[in-house]
């Protein structure tokens, strides 16, 4: 059994063999999807992002140099996708099948889609920090390692984004306190 | 209420605090309202943002294998016009330069038992991968044709300024390039 640095490691030469895209499919994609999935919250569009990022990790996985663990690795090509992503549609708002599905599927949708509007309106570091930590549920260590900042800088820019969502969500909040 | 006191209040939350200091804050929020709040707040923010993921949408595999195939066809087609171009600015900048007295020296003997070889290996490679293309679907097939014509240029072209200036060693280079791209795509298709 191939463990996942294995996996990175195998050079270019095996890229069309069916078994070794099944490996390192089985082990990155589904972890890929459900950090796109935090960032994005929808399914199809979480999927969308997934592909693009795996395809680029297939690319340049021979890149790896293993100077930081392979999902360190991961998470920064993805956070960096994400963010890129976010940058090009700055003014779009939540999309409306995340509306849809949020109606659908959450017993408060009104607050889950003040929720997902606010993280996404969130400036970039502390966008990333939030999602990583209070979604992924990464510590700070590892935060710090796949954005290369530090410890404190990671966790100022967690309570920053706390206080931002805040002020946002105050209303619900209010309601929420007992 | 500082940017320290947030902080701590932020870390208390997620429990990382040292236990002298997170004592400290239990103090605060429990005789200071609007610590409390905060307190309360970040913990449930922290609550209604951990989300289920559902699972991955029926297709997803299917979907991303052949993302993932249109993007390496695309790149490979990328490689094969870069030998096309390079073999193209090799043959122009070398064009028309005449040969005279031209006589095959050893090297060059080398060079031609060794195209030989490759034309022998290659026929195989390629007779193989020909059977193989009538298998695959359409449009895959017409993509790796359309490769095949163009690195098949490029080894014409490179054959023809070597054929002109057999003293110039870029020629070799770029048809040796252009054999390994052929082999490639044979590759490709068999392993398809």
């Amino acid at each position: 059994m191939l463990n996942a640095d294995d996996l990175v490691w195998t050079d270019t030469p095996r890229d069309g063999d069916p078994s070794q895209f099944d490996a390192l499919y089985q082990e990155f994609f589904p972890r890929i999807y459900q950090l796109a999935y935090r960032f994005v919250g929808h399914a199809g569009e979480a999927e969308e992002h997934a592909q693009d990022i795996f395809i680029r990790f297939l690319q340049k996985r021979s890149t790896f140099r293993g100077k930081s663990s392979i999902f360190t690795w991961l998470y920064r090509l993805a956070v960096n996708h994400l963010t890129n992503v976010k940058r090009r549609n700055l003014i779009q708002e939540v999309p409306e099948q995340v509306t849809q599905d949020l109606r659908s599927t959450t017993p408060q949708p009104a607050l889950q889609l003040a929720l997902e509007k606010a993280i996404r309106d969130l400036p970039d570091g502390y966008r990333n920090v939030f999602v990583l930590h209070d979604r992924q549920g990464l510590n700070h260590e590892e935060i710090a390692d796949i954005l290369a900042i530090s410890v404190g800088t990671s966790k100022s820019q967690l309570c920053r984004a706390r206080m931002a969502l805040r002020s946002k969500l105050q209303p619900y909040l209010t309601e929420a306190r007992p | 209420m500082n940017d320290t006191d947030l902080q701590m209040i932020s870390d208390w939350v997620d429990g990382t605090l040292p236990s002298d200091q997170r004592q400290a804050v239990d103090q605060h929020i429990s005789q200071n309202t609007e610590w409390a709040e905060i307190a309360h707040d970040m913990r449930q923010l922290k609550r209604w943002s951990s989300c289920e993921v559902p699972a991955l949408p029926a297709g997803a595999k299917h979907r991303l294998t052949e993302q993932w195939a249109k993007r390496r066809r695309y790149r490979f087609a990328q490689r094969a016009g870069a030998v096309l171009a390079a073999a193209s600015l090799l043959l122009f900048w070398i064009w028309p330069k005449p040969v005279e007295n031209l006589s095959l020296d050893p090297v060059l003997a080398q060079v031609s038992q060794a195209q030989q070889a490759y034309a022998e290996a290659v026929a195989n490679l390629e007779s193989l991968a020909l059977t193989k293309l009538d298998h695959l679907p359409a449009e895959v097939a017409t993509t790796y044709r359309d490769n095949l014509v163009i690195i098949n240029q490029a080894i014409a072209q490179c054959e023809q300024v070597s054929r002109l200036n057999p003293s110039e060693s870029g020629a070799y280079w770029a048809m040796a390039r252009a054999y390994q791209a052929k082999i490639d795509l044979l590759e490709q298709v068999l392993r398809s």
